[in-house]
């Protein structure tokens, strides 16, 4: 009964958009942008986000059940040990603690390593040469509890009174403190974004409403539920942010891969490297289908109010 | 079928357009509604059509009165009314297939009776072949037939028109109001709101005569035996 050129101007439901103009409407193109910004600014602060965990994940797993032995050269303010003294120091102890069997693994950190680890924090002077640096031993323990560091300890005081025995636990806490407070604030920013694009949603689809008032009484006035009219808004809005926040996303992410690619090479001594996991980037690319669900959820909500204090 | 009792109605703080409305349609019956510009034919419409709520009185249409209407009750209430408005209020942006389709659409009808329905009336109105014109590009006749036709498509229980012929030439003219008799005959209740005489006089269907606000005059009887026994 109908050829394909009816169909094709909309007597057919499968080409009938909306009863109401909307994808018509000047606004649509701003609201695109806006949902795609949003979006951007999302990807990238959930993205430093992931990467904080993974830089505490690498600083919790890196250091676990692992100790470092001091021996410092400078004892007091008189006496200063020389080098030859601590590594003469370094080898008994190592050699003594060889034999605990709760030691998995015993190195000592070479003199040139220790430097590059100050390097990392007073960058490159000649001075670095002339400080009193101390001997470090790196351990592993099978099982880091308060038992096994009595015994090494005690161990440690028969051989040497001043070595030192760290754990790593007390900067290692204010680091993850600090990790937590920047993760708190990013949930921040996401909420004010996620509110933003609340915020946004709703008041195109209130402008959109009263550029159509028209419309909808008649919609109304021929029947039309709330329902059905909301659901035209709804589905606008999402198509729209689903649209702006997928384009928002990709280019987040080409940005990062582009931050990615000229930061590759760079070595930062202390931090672990930065990264992004696949698990990650997969929950980043459902970023636009959960801002065209908190778009869809504004926007029914926005036009269900305004059409019930109509006629 | 509808039944206004005391029924007034005012816009905000103004003075009452409608005052003191008092009539009865029975199911199936056919009238006129006239009287001079101002006199608030717009405005009765509207409460017909449930477009307002009235500021005082009761009004009653398919035996429920409408004040207690939620706004479920409105839209099934809405759906069995069918209207022509003076302006048309066409979808500037459908296609006039689209246009008379939209009350099925609302109604979720399926797409192959929709095709069926909207195809032969639009033959029926002689739009057969303009079904894929936007309406501004119709003339003014043309978008009231597809108006007449978007508001009949679904064969409604009460169709209310408002100067439906005014934009048709004479034959096109007749030709509706033949339908709208037909329409008549299978119970639908019809109003038309008209400052044609010669329709009314052709017709000679009741009148309801509306002058400043009040009801003048709910003329049952053929207007033109009334006519005849020198009541005007």
């Amino acid at each position: 009964m109908f050829n394909a050129e009816d169909k094709r101007v909309g007597s057919s439901d499968k080409t009938r958009q909306y009863d109401l103009p909307l994808h018509q409407d000047e606004g649509t193109g701003f609201l695109i942008v806006l949902v795609g910004l949003m979006a951007f600014l999302s990807t990238i602060v959930l993205s430093f986000s992931f990467t904080l965990n993974t830089v505490m994940d690498g600083w919790s797993e890196g250091l676990e059940n692992k100790i470092t032995l001091e021996i410092p050269a400078k004892i007091d303010e008189d006496t200063l040990r020389s080098s030859s003294e601590l590594k003469k120091i370094q080898a008994s102890i190592i050699e003594k603690m060889s034999q605990s069997d709760i030691i998995k693994t015993i190195t000592p950190v070479e003199e040139k390593k220790l430097q590059t680890l100050v390097q990392s924090w007073l960058g490159q002077s000649t001075f670095i040469d002339d400080l009193p640096m101390p001997s470090l031993i790196s351990m592993e323990l099978h099982e880091s509890s308060p038992e096994a560091l009595n015994a090494i300890s005690t161990s440690l005081r028969a051989i040497d009174k001043h070595t030192l025995i760290d754990t790593h636990e007390t900067w290692l806490d204010d680091l993850l403190k600090l990790t937590r407070s920047m993760q708190s604030g990013i949930l921040a920013i996401v909420l004010v974004i996620a509110l933003t694009t609340v915020a946004a949603i709703a008041g195109a689809m209130k402008s959109q409403i009263e550029i159509h008032r028209n419309d909808v009484e008649l919609l109304h006035l021929m029947g039309a539920r709330d329902q059905y009219i909301t659901n035209q808004f709804v589905r606008h809005a999402s198509i729209l942010s689903l649209t702006g926040a997928f384009a928002g996303l990709v280019s987040a992410l080409c940005i990062m891969a582009l931050i990615g690619f000229v930061f590759k090479d760079q070595d930062y001594g202390f931090l672990p490297k930065a990264a992004i996991h696949w698990d990650d980037i997969s929950v980043l690319c459902l970023l636009p289908l959960i801002i065209c669900g908190i778009s869809a959820g504004s926007a029914r909500y926005t036009v269900m109010q305004v059409l019930q204090r109509m006629p | 079928m509808i039944k206004f009792e005391h029924v007034g109605l005012r816009y905000g703080i103004g003075p009452e357009v409608l005052s003191d409305i008092n009539f009865t349609l029975e199911a199936g019956s056919f009238h006129f509604l006239s009287g001079p510009s101002g006199a608030g034919k717009s405005s009765l419409m509207s409460l017909l059509y449930l477009g307002r709520r009235q500021t005082r009185g009761l009004v009653t249409m398919f035996g429920q009165e409408t004040s207690v209407l939620d706004r479920e009750q409105m839209a099934s209430f809405r759906q069995r009314i069918g209207v022509v408005f003076q302006d048309f209020r066409l979808l500037p942006h459908m296609s006039v297939f689209d246009n008379v389709a939209l009350p099925l659409r609302i109604l979720n009808k399926n797409e192959k009776e929709i095709r069926s329905n909207v195809n032969e009336l639009l033959d029926w109105v002689g739009l057969g072949d303009h079904m894929r014109a936007l309406p501004a590009t119709l003339s003014g006749g043309q978008q009231q037939r597809v108006a007449i036709a978007r508001a009949i498509v679904d064969r409604p229980k009460l169709l209310l028109a408002d100067e439906p012929t005014g934009n048709l030439d004479d034959e096109i003219g007749m030709r509706l109001m033949n339908l709208f008799e037909q329409l008549n005959r299978m119970g639908t209740t019809i109003v038309i709101a008209t400052h044609n005489h010669a329709l009314m006089d052709h017709f000679g269907h009741s009148r309801l005569i509306l002058d400043q606000g009040s009801l003048q005059l709910q003329d049952s009887k053929n207007w033109i035996q009334r006519k005849i026994e020198g009541v005007f």
